[in-house]
């Protein structure tokens, strides 16, 4: 055999072997998420801490994937708390850092500014989002009330299912 | 007083005075975050009793706005749409969707009903 085919045959085994060992330990994907549960209780706990200073939030709950686990509008919301507390926790939860850290980071003329271009996320604080370790297996978001009020009741809420994040 | 202020006179009792003399803000019932929140438990305890365990709830409002939402842990793609949008049906109808999905069956007079947003 030519040297040139040989050198060619050899790069084919390598480019095969190294395609070939990551299937070789292929399994089925398991991923932490955000229960009904455990939204349930976020949303009662952010409520209930912040029945005094902000009795009027909306909240949303998303899962990994950014998508509704628990959505709930406060009697008497404006027509875009709704809307603006998924927006804050989508941006949370995409970015797995609360939406005020996020506002900071893309602040016009930085070098992120172009991610406020993506659809859902919205440059306010109040999401914040649900981490264990590295993963953001959910994000919360409140609206209702001062951006900082809102990141409270956020946190309160996720404290509450704190012991269960691991 | 002039023929024509006369008339004007008389159309402004007929037409406008007499409502507006009565006017005043509007109050309407709502559902409240509470309800929504005691309404949405209810429906899951007990459809646990029948052994579903991972339901998918929406309620709307008298304007028929998201009050709640709630997507079961199993829930497949759809199902959250689809709880909103049967209780948007029942609410701007009136009735349960069950019962609004037999008065627009295909061929009755109601049938165009359907083809509602």
């Amino acid at each position: 055999m030519p040297s040139f085919w040989r050198g060619f045959l050899f790069a084919g085994c390598v480019a095969g072997l190294g395609l070939a060992a990551p299937y070789v330990q292929s399994q089925t994907l398991n991923q932490k998420n955000v229960s009904m549960e455990q939204a349930v209780q976020i949303v009662q706990a952010a409520i209930e801490f912040c029945k005094e200073s902000d009795p009027r939030i909306s909240i949303a709950v998303l899962d990994r994937d950014g998508l509704v686990r628990l959505l709930v509008r406060t009697s008497g919301a404006q027509p875009h708390n709704l809307d603006l507390a998924r927006r804050k926790a989508y941006t949370a939860k995409t970015f797995k850092m609360s939406s005020a850290d996020w506002t900071k980071r893309t602040a016009p003329g930085s070098d992120l500014e172009a991610q406020r271009q993506l659809e859902d996320t919205i440059a306010l604080g109040g999401g914040v989002p649900i981490m264990i370790g590295n993963d953001a297996i959910g994000a919360v978001g409140v609206s209702g009330n001062s951006q900082t009020g809102d990141e409270t009741c956020a946190k309160a809420g996720i404290a509450k299912i704190q012991d269960q994040l691991k | 007083m002039s023929h024509i202020a006369k008339i004007a006179a008389g159309a402004a009792l007929v037409f406008g005075l007499g409502p507006a003399a009565h006017a005043q803000v509007l109050m309407e019932r709502n559902i409240s975050m509470q309800m929504a929140m005691t309404a949405f438990q209810g429906a899951v305890e007990e459809c646990k009793k029948s052994g579903s365990n991972d339901i998918t709830v929406a309620i709307v409002d008298r304007a028929g706005q998201v009050a709640l939402l709630a997507r079961a842990n199993n829930a497949s793609p759809h199902n959250l749409e689809l709880a909103r949008r049967k209780a948007y049906t029942a609410r701007t109808f009136r009735s349960t969707t069950m019962a609004w999905r037999d008065r627009t069956a295909a061929g009755t007079a109601n049938a165009p009903q359907r083809q509602l947003a």
